[in-house]
């Protein structure tokens, strides 16, 4: 269950190096989501994103952990660790969950998520404990080219 | 102060109207061109104009003038006398103070802020939203708060801080003349026709959540997540504002997941 340990580590993820971080860790329910999207957007806006990204990262959160929420183990934790770089903030939400399972990757849900980011996966990292594992989504959006 | 049923100007309790009561019964047996129908009907709005500006005090301080939620009210109360039927049974209270409110709740949804916010933020909110649109025009691309800062020979923070505002303020219209909402023209805009979306629509099992949604919902969902446009292009197309967009879409994702949720 040690996410943040992992998250420069982490294979697969991209090269791009890590300025700051910021982490919210939350109890997973619907109605706390609003505090997920504000910080989104802050940081997006600090970034000097546009607004078209701001309000896309900001959608792709909400929906992200929205999808989450569901698959939750009752009372968890839900964490969003925004890891921001110079050309591009990516997201990973996790939440441990009942079954391990995976959320669809062929509904509307991942569709507006593949759309509104750059980058978007998602995976369950299994462990001893009762819960059936940790699954998260990691999304990335990027800054476009300025010209 | 004692209330006496007798005296309607002393009370807003529901028992110092009850003297109009037959009023209403008598309006109803008017033939629809009998000249005393406007008599009857504005004795029994002005005497129950008390009850309209209670409700509008109600909902004072929260940034709409006084007298104009208490000329909404009075709308409201209009339309109570107008559509109120004694023989349902029902007081009229109990049916014209849920109109009134609901009035009053309409205006601050479609005109207003619903919670108060300083005048000079809502002004710089004004200003802001309107140089988003210029540049926007300009760069082809929705700009940075750095951008609109540099335009508006602002502090980045202050406009972040603003927008963030905006942001939070789901639901309201900051930005948006009336006539940006009339949904009925986008149909014709977009073109009806569109093969690529019955494909989508069957494989995510879309239709049908698709069609509750009212028109201009559906539009926005269709260009942005079908047609991949951004919120700015969707914006020029539709002739409403990016933020307008960000609402719309914000409110309708929401809406769909739970359509999604409920039908499993």
């Amino acid at each position: 269950m040690n996410e943040v340990g992992n998250a420069e580590a982490r294979p697969g993820s991209s090269h791009v190096a890590e300025v700051a971080a910021v982490e919210l860790r939350l109890t997973a329910g619907s109605e706390f989501l609003s505090t997920v999207r504000a910080v989104a957007a802050d940081l997006a806006l600090q970034q000097d994103m546009t607004l078209d990204e701001v309000d896309d990262l900001r959608l792709a959160v909400d929906e992200a952990c929205s999808m989450l929420v569901p698959l939750a183990v009752p009372g968890a934790e839900l964490r969003c660790r925004f890891s921001l770089a110079e050309q591009e903030i990516k997201v990973r939400c996790s939440v441990p969950t009942i079954t391990g399972e995976l959320p669809s990757t062929d509904g509307f849900p991942w569709q507006v998520l593949v759309t509104l980011t750059d980058s978007v996966r998602c995976d369950v990292k299994r462990s001893d404990g009762d819960s059936g594992g940790v699954v998260w989504i990691e999304l990335t959006k990027g800054k476009v080219d300025r010209g | 102060m004692t209330q006496r049923r007798r005296d309607p100007a002393r009370s807003e309790s529901r028992g110092g109207y009850d003297h109009l009561a037959p009023l209403f019964v008598e309006l109803r047996a008017l033939a629809e061109d009998d000249p005393r129908r406007a008599e009857l009907r504005e004795r029994l709005v002005t005497e129950h104009l008390p009850v309209a500006e209670n409700i509008a005090r109600r909902y004072r301080n929260r940034g709409v003038p006084h007298q104009d939620l208490a000329q909404v009210a009075a709308v409201g109360l209009m339309h109570a006398v107008d559509r109120f039927d004694p023989d349902r049974g029902a007081d009229f209270m109990s049916f014209a103070v849920p109109t009134m409110v609901g009035e009053v709740r309409r205006h601050f949804r479609d005109s207003s802020w619903l919670v108060h916010v300083p005048r000079p933020l809502k002004e710089r909110h004004a200003s802001i939203a309107s140089a988003a649109a210029d540049l926007t025009a300009e760069l082809g691309r929705s700009p940075t708060p750095s951008e609109l800062a540099g335009r508006l020979r602002m502090p980045k923070q202050e406009v972040i801080e603003s927008l963030l505002v905006a942001g939070a303020q789901r639901g309201t219209s900051l930005d948006e003349p009336s006539h940006d909402d009339s949904s009925a023209s986008i149909g014709d805009r977009l073109g009806t026709e569109d093969e690529g979306l019955a494909d989508a629509e069957n494989r995510l099992a879309l239709r049908p959540l698709l069609a509750a949604l009212p028109e201009r919902e559906r539009t926005v969902i269709v260009l942005r997540f079908f047609h991949n446009m951004t919120q700015s292009e969707i914006a020029a197309r539709l002739g409403i504002s990016q933020m307008h967009v960000s609402r719309l879409l914000a409110r309708t994702l929401a809406q769909l997941r739970r359509g999604l949720l409920t039908d499993g």
